[in-house]
């Protein structure tokens, strides 16, 4: 186990810093940076732009320029984001949380939902419920984010008015207290149910498949054989089974415990990290944007890591493999 | 008599020897799941509908009209019009166009690279495969939504001419999502390379180049098509995400979510469900009906793998 971990760890580095050189390239040679707007400005003399310039160091030829800023990274200082005048890591802290709070509350409802819809349409494969599922888990598959953001918005918040049009709480809300609570479970309900409704059809079908694959096998004939309920072949002989495959799905969405969502944090205009990142892209905020794309580069390989030992955990059987 | 028997005879054999192809089998097993029926019929119409359709509108050559800003639908303009009068029913159909366009050439470029890259990896294997690989196990810890935007957001830059900007999305879109595809294709050409007859290619002397495009690349197509097939889904997926957002076509040229980038102003939005609606149905139905064919193939062709 722990030979393992130390290998996978190693193997890791050369990924990592393929990856590095790749999101540097990409935001270093990409066609202007936050100067050229700045340049755009007549007060700006040439001489001031060229000191900024040396000021960041972007004189300095390419692979210092990467040296520099990996050492720093790999010291915790991400730079200074151009946007928010604040160091990248306390823009990314004040705003990451609130991406964590919906998703944390999508990734547990999806769970709970999938296992039980997905269990109950393998066990009643091909009946009309089955097939429903599986028309509701392409539907989810298959709609544009920004779609159904924008359907859910019309229809909840502009329609019938059930649910706020957007942000976290209400404008200039002094709210404390449960009250406050209160005012952002509100405003936190479409994105949460939009998010949810999104993600919920890959882990449905996985749970309907390893399921339908599980009761097939001959130790779910044997206790069934051996006259257990129904009940324990399903929960305990089939399920516990079934469930195995998918740790390895559940480790892998860490990492979006903390990416934020782009397109849903856009739409219903949530102050999270995804729309932080959408405005970066759009006044060149590169040092934020390659700050951020990095700490979800190491989640991303710190994640499939724990997927494969929490898979050896698991299962006996692949472990010491 | 005896003639009659032996043409009936004749006729049993042939018979069974058409259902013995591997391929026909595998579309008759296709056209029996109704789900991807379904997805044919209705990407069959999604490609008349935006290819042929426009031919049938009335309002082809009356493009603006000011005059006929924002109409709610009506008798002559179905889905009503734009804030420059433009029909929205002739525009969903030009915009189908592209995002089809798009959602096609975007999924040729992956397996162009995505398979010629697995196959390399998976016939000369260690240093070759390693470099790949490697590769591609980079682009896969790179997230690609944030990727994407910031390279749509990075090539604008590049002030592309407007009606050219549609081979960029394509460029990008395909470049992001070649490296499932490549893994597939490697694992496949690993087992296919112990088999018999590559050793007979060997014996033949036949170039390295030839083996892989002319024997390994034929027989891993039934994982490449069922890959090309979800791909289309995913990358018309893409551009309109992208699109939406204004980084991917750009006006005059419409696509699906370009289309649907009006309901960013508040009253389009509020008022005007015509202008966004209509395309968000056509990426829906389209992709819906693209992922039942890509899965009722998968199934098709792997009949073992029974669900």
């Amino acid at each position: 186990m722990k030979q393992l971990l130390i290998r996978r760890l190693i193997q890791s580095i050369p990924t990592l810093i393929g990856a590095s050189i790749l999101v540097f390239l990409v935001f270093t040679l990409a066609p202007g940076d936050f100067l050229t707007q700045m340049s755009a400005d007549a007060n700006m003399t040439q001489e001031r732009i060229d000191e900024i310039r040396a000021l960041h160091g972007l004189d300095q030829p390419l692979y210092k320029q990467y040296l520099t800023w990996i050492g720093n990274l790999l010291t915790g200082n991400f730079g200074e984001s151009v946007l928010h005048r604040q160091p990248v890591t306390s823009v990314i802290h004040i705003f990451m949380w609130n991406s964590f709070l919906i998703a944390i509350i999508v990734l547990v409802l999806q769970w709970m939902i999938a296992s039980i819809v997905g269990i109950l349409a393998a066990l009643r494969q091909y009946s009309i419920y089955d097939s429903a599922v599986t028309l509701l888990v392409f539907m989810a598959m298959s709609f544009p984010s920004f779609f159904l953001g924008l359907l859910m918005l019309k229809f909840f918040a502009v329609d019938y008015q059930i649910f706020p049009l957007g942000g976290m709480r209400s404008t200039g809300s002094t709210l404390s207290g449960w009250a406050d609570f209160w005012d952002v479970m509100k405003h936190l309900a479409l994105p949460v149910i939009v998010l949810t409704m999104l993600n919920i059809g890959s882990v449905t079908r996985y749970f309907r498949t390893n399921m339908l694959e599980v009761i097939r096998q001959d130790y779910v004939r044997t206790a069934r054989a051996k006259g257990l309920k129904e009940r324990v072949v399903i929960f305990k002989h089939a399920l516990r089974n079934a469930l195995l495959p998918l740790i390895t799905l559940f480790a892998l969405e860490i990492p979006g415990l903390f990416s934020g969502a782009i397109i849903t944090e856009r739409i219903f205009n949530w102050p999270g990290i995804g729309r932080v990142v959408l405005d970066g892209i759009f006044q060149r905020d590169y040092p934020l944007l390659m700050g951020f794309t990095m700490l979800l580069v190491v989640l991303t390989i710190v994640a499939n890591i724990l997927a494969d030992l929490m898979y050896g955990v698991a299962d006996p059987r692949v472990r010491n493999r | 008599m005896s003639q009659n028997l032996a043409n009936v005879q004749v006729k049993v054999r042939t018979k069974k020897v058409k259902s013995d192809s591997p391929w026909r089998s595998a579309f008759r097993r296709l056209f029996k799941n109704k789900m991807a029926v379904a997805g044919v019929v209705v990407l069959a119409f999604m490609f008349l509908f935006s290819f042929i359709g426009p031919y049938f509108s009335s309002h082809l050559d009356a493009k603006i009209t000011v005059r006929n800003a924002n109409l709610p639908p009506n008798e002559t303009h179905w889905l009503g019009t734009d804030k420059l009068g433009r029909d929205v029913l002739l525009r969903t159909m030009e915009a189908g166009r592209v995002s089809l366009l798009v959602g096609v050439v975007a999924a040729s470029i992956i397996v162009l690279i995505g398979g010629t890259l697995g196959a390399i990896a998976g016939y000369y294997g260690r240093f070759v495969d390693s470099v790949i690989m490697r590769f591609a196990d980079i682009l896969y810890a790179i997230p690609t939504l944030p990727i994407l935007v910031a390279l749509g957001a990075i090539l604008s830059d590049l002030k592309f001419p407007p009606d050219k900007r549609i081979y960029l999305v394509m460029f990008i879109v395909g470049m992001i999502a070649w490296m499932s595809l490549s893994r597939l294709v490697r694992s496949q050409v690993l087992s296919l390379k112990e088999q018999e007859f590559m050793l007979a290619n060997e014996v033949l002397g036949l170039r390295d180049r030839r083996k892989i495009f002319r024997h390994l690349l034929p027989n891993t197509v039934p994982i490449i098509i069922v890959a090309a097939t979800l791909g289309v889904a995913n990358s018309i997926l893409l551009e309109s995400t992208l699109s939406f957002l204004g980084l991917g076509v750009v006006p005059p040229t419409p696509s699906w979510g370009q289309m649907i980038s009006a309901a960013n102003n508040m009253i389009d939005f509020q008022n005007r469900p015509w202008l966004w609606v209509p395309p968000g149905i056509c990426i829906l139905l389209t992709v819906v009906s693209i992922n039942f064919i890509g899965d009722g193939l998968r199934d098709a062709f792997d009949p073992k793998q029974k669900r």
